[in-house]
């Protein structure tokens, strides 16, 4: 048996010693202890009871209403519920509208690789390839960037496919972010073979990158035509690499 | 325990939370809960980020991710396991339980790797701008997100904390009623209020 700790007196109702409402005390003597309910001692816990200042997360319940309650957690319902269906769109998001179709033939364009040397598309037609436009601040591109150099790489240099990286001119039009060698670096990216990186000229960035989406890629087939696109590359190495491959 | 809970208490989650890990079937679901929570927070961060998922990508978790994930994995299952200590202990508790921080935070703390680079922000805008002006502004817009993505998760991190100190207020001292808040009754006692 409990023991209050001021008189030392036993406790045998945790419910009446802790009750500090007046009409929760009396519901609770009516109910539980009826003989006790008319008694000196109940009437006087009673009319403290009614006197006392209410606890705090009372006077707010009572100050605010129920309502204000509720519409609290509505609100709270509602961003969740709207945060959940955007994360399902996320997901299941669509292919987005990309400059160049599936079926078309790759349009020629100049970039610099991240050694300072002019390359172009052209230069690497005849063979399988990846075409990947990123951002350097974009954490998607760098995750995906290191996803395929641990575990892609090999594959997509034995089967002959090579993977142009390239940074969207002027980093998307935001001039921000860190340079392609810090992500180059920060990435994994040493110069392997079959994988260039580099920074597409903005004529690029606009035939395939129109709407400066972060992450985009074409896969190219050995007689230069488009054979799939989309966004989120470093979910899809693999149904690009088959693509290219097919 | 021998805090009373009207006296004011520095930290009412170490209070509370040593009342709720006294308890050893608490005890036990905690280490459970957080692998659980943080390995399908991992999963969710990374599915949303990359837009699909392979249990390898869980290696690929950047540094601010990485703390938010661990974070997440501890509180969480403290606010989860404190909150339903206090359902279970209804006579432990002061008001009814919102819980509104706990399930508010996780949802808050996806949205920079949902929205910092696919296709959804430009989608959204898509609806009010169009052309160049939305070609223009949502890079700028994912990049700020993208700075940001520390600050947002550490403000994440706090929201939940917050979400704990107020459930661990919601605690108080039940092994002692009579010393909980000045209990206006004591059947059982000398006539007097105590």
């Amino acid at each position: 048996m409990a023991k209050s700790s001021r008189s030392g007196t036993p406790v045998r109702c945790p419910a009446c010693a802790s009750l500090v409402r007046a009409d929760r005390l009396r519901s609770h003597l009516g109910s539980v202890h009826p003989g006790l309910k008319e008694t000196p001692a109940a009437q006087a816990a009673l009319r403290k009871a009614g006197s006392a200042p209410q606890p705090p997360a009372l006077r707010k319940s009572r100050s605010a209403g129920i309502s204000g309650w509720t519409r609290g957690r509505i609100i709270g319902i509602v961003i969740v519920v709207v945060i959940a269906a955007l994360a399902a769109y996320a997901v299941l998001r669509p292919p987005p509208v990309t400059g160049v179709a599936d079926g078309a033939a790759a349009p020629d364009f100049s970039f610099t690789t991240v050694s300072g040397s002019a390359s172009s598309l052209g230069a690497y037609l005849g063979h399988p390839l990846v075409l990947w436009f990123v951002a350097t601040f974009c954490s998607s591109c760098g995750e995906g960037t290191q996803i395929f150099d641990q575990q892609y790489y090999s594959s997509y240099h034995n089967a002959g496919v090579t993977v142009l990286e390239l940074e969207s001119y002027n980093n998307d039009g935001t001039g921000e972010g860190p340079s392609v060698s810090a992500f180059a670096s920060a990435y994994g990216y040493t110069g392997q073979p079959g994988w260039v990186l580099g920074t597409a000229s903005a004529h690029g960035t606009s035939l395939y990158n129109p709407q400066s989406d972060l992450d985009v890629y074409y896969v190219i087939n050995a007689q230069g035509h488009v054979v799939l696109s989309g966004t989120g590359l470093g979910s899809n190495f693999g149904g690009a690499l088959q693509a290219a491959t097919q | 325990m021998t805090v009373p809970a009207n006296r004011p208490v520095r930290f009412p989650e170490a209070v509370a939370l040593e009342a709720v890990f006294a308890e050893r079937a608490y005890l036990a679901a905690y280490p459970a809960l957080v692998v659980g929570v943080g390995l399908g927070y991992a999963i969710l961060l990374q599915t949303l980020l990359l837009g699909g998922f392979d249990w390898a990508y869980l290696r690929y978790l950047s540094l601010p991710t990485g703390l938010l994930v661990a974070g997440m994995a501890v509180l969480l299952p403290m606010i989860i396991l404190l909150n339903f200590y206090l359902w279970r202990h209804p006579q432990c508790a002061r008001a009814p339980s919102t819980g509104g921080g706990a399930v508010l935070s996780p949802a808050l703390a996806t949205l920079p790797s949902m929205i910092c680079c696919g296709p959804l922000l430009p989608s959204l805008l898509a609806v009010f701008v169009s052309g160049t002006t939305l070609s223009t502004s949502v890079p700028q817009l994912q990049y700020w997100i993208g700075a940001l993505e520390p600050y947002l998760y550490a403000g994440a991190l706090l929201l939940l904390w917050g979400s704990l100190r107020m459930a661990a207020r919601r605690y108080r001292t039940c092994e002692r009623p009579s010393e909980a808040r000045g209990g206006a009754f004591n059947p059982d006692g000398d006539g007097q209020s105590p």
